[in-house]
């Protein structure tokens, strides 16, 4: 890892970064960024399925958890593409998942496809943690219920949005972070990167680079 | 890689095109994060309704069975893959170009690594290129087929545009869209940049992203453009009529 040694803290191992950036992010950035993440003992980052193995080669020997992103961002690609995606990412050494929900299923009432996919998801994961990222801003509040409760226990931490660049969801983070903790033990605050807003017990951080996820590490301490 | 150019003389702009002609220059459907059946079914019933024949319903990969249970028999039917960063290993890609055939759609786009041109790694985009291409190239040129490499135009400066575009022509690539749309959106000076460097036969070249209105695309198809992907191809193309019927010069 670069030698670099991680100063661990309870507040960074509950930071996640989230290194899934649409369009502003080179091999240079990436490398600064996991860097970054090695040095300040955060608690995992979240990279594309392609990354994996660089990441994991660069945070080797580390405790930081490589998460792969599957299925990003839209959720609706082939079921044996998704299966593929989670397979190849385990054997390029993720050391857990974050899968999205492919919410078009759940909005159809497609439960049936939803739950197939929940249940691909956690045996892809093979007994790795397994996030699930969810675009709440999609559903409605009577809804977020049943949905968690389709969800089931399997499921380690829930996401309330891609954080996608481009998305048409564009969410009210905080607003969705509280939707989601509100009903759920399991809720992870996506922080917003300008805001730095939250207030889960851990934070997803989306970032382009380290002088950003600086930036963030500052405003949550504060 | 001496492979017949995509670009038939034929298949350029012209005036006096007929409106059926003129719709099937154009990509036009519902896909990403928002996107369900039930809006799916809506906007089909839309296209229908609107009784012009798109070039193809763009879907995506899980929803190729629904939508083609809503379509008239034949209809051609597009999707994306590694939409629209690029973000899976390169083998993923091209097993999800071959499962696209299985479904029986010749017609799709493959987003390239975002990251790798963003870093300027070229022969990283032009091996991705060559391992779908090889493996499926000869399959999505038949009649209807499409296999184009969507370029991230929008983010890379000329030079950079060029070097992906040559990496793409490298790779064995014949058709790009230039942008994925999401964010991304195409413009005249990149088009432009592409002709003047490639020439008109070089590649088969489809715009996309923030095309809106129909001057936009009269412009894009004048440069030589042979198909355009916006979700205002509707509209676009009942503007098109309108000037026809009314005898308003089209161009």
């Amino acid at each position: 890892m670069n030698g670099v040694k991680g100063r661990a803290s309870p507040l960074s191992e509950s930071v996640l970064a989230a290194a899934l950036p649409a369009y502003n992010m080179d091999d240079a950035a990436l490398r600064g960024l996991l860097d970054l993440v090695a040095s300040r003992g955060l608690g995992g980052v979240i990279v594309h399925s392609r990354d994996v193995g660089f990441a994991a080669g660069r945070l080797a020997g580390s405790p930081i958890q490589v998460i792969a992103a599957i299925s990003y961002p839209s959720g609706a690609n082939s079921r044996i593409a998704r299966q593929e995606e989670m397979a190849g990412a385990i054997a390029a050494g993720a050391d857990a998942l974050a899968v999205v929900a492919p919410m078009g299923n759940w909005r159809d009432g497609r439960r049936e496809i939803f739950g197939q996919i929940l249940e691909d998801a956690v045996a892809g994961a093979g007994g790795r943690p397994l996030h699930l990222i969810l675009e709440t801003c999609l559903i409605g509040d009577g809804e977020l219920d049943a949905l968690l409760a389709a969800i089931g226990p399997k499921i380690s931490g829930l996401i309330a949005t891609t954080g996608f660049e481009g998305s048409d969801a564009g969410p009210d983070i905080a607003r969705e972070n509280a939707r989601l903790a509100s009903c759920d033990a399991r809720a992870i605050a996506w922080s917003d990167p300008a805001t730095a807003s939250g207030g889960g017990k851990r934070h997803v951080i989306g970032v382009a680079g380290s002088d950003e996820l600086e930036r963030c590490l500052a405003q949550i301490a504060g | 890689m001496a492979k017949a150019t995509r670009v038939q003389a034929d298949s350029h702009f012209g005036p006096g095109e007929s409106v059926q002609d003129f719709a099937r220059r154009f990509h036009f459907g519902v896909q990403g994060i928002t996107a369900t059946e039930a809006e799916t079914r809506e906007v089909i019933g839309q296209m229908l309704g609107a009784g012009r024949a798109v070039r193809a319903f763009d879907t995506e990969m899980s929803l190729v069975p629904f939508v083609r249970g809503l379509l008239p028999e034949g209809f051609p039917v597009h999707v994306p893959i590694a939409y629209p960063m690029g973000n899976v290993p390169p083998a993923l890609k091209a097993a999800e170009a071959g499962r696209a055939l299985d479904l029986g759609v010749v017609d799709i786009c493959i987003s390239l690594d975002i990251r790798a041109a963003l870093s300027g790694r070229w022969d990283d985009i032009a091996a991705d290129v060559a391992l779908v291409e090889e493996a499926w190239g000869a399959e999505f040129a038949g009649p209807g087929g499409y296999l184009a490499h969507i370029v991230p135009g929008q983010i890379l400066d000329e030079a950079s545009l060029l070097e992906c575009c040559e990496a793409v022509r490298r790779g064995g690539g014949q058709v790009i869209k230039i942008n994925p749309g999401a964010g991304l959106h195409v413009s005249p000076e990149q088009i432009a940049a592409i002709f003047e460097r490639f020439g008109h036969d070089a590649f088969d070249v489809h715009p996309s992203g923030g095309i809106r209105d129909y001057d936009s695309a009269i412009a894009y198809l004048r440069m030589g453009c042979t198909t355009i992907h916006t979700r205002s191809a509707l509209e676009i193309i009942a503007e098109y009529e309108r000037r026809q019927r009314e005898g308003i010069a089209l161009v």
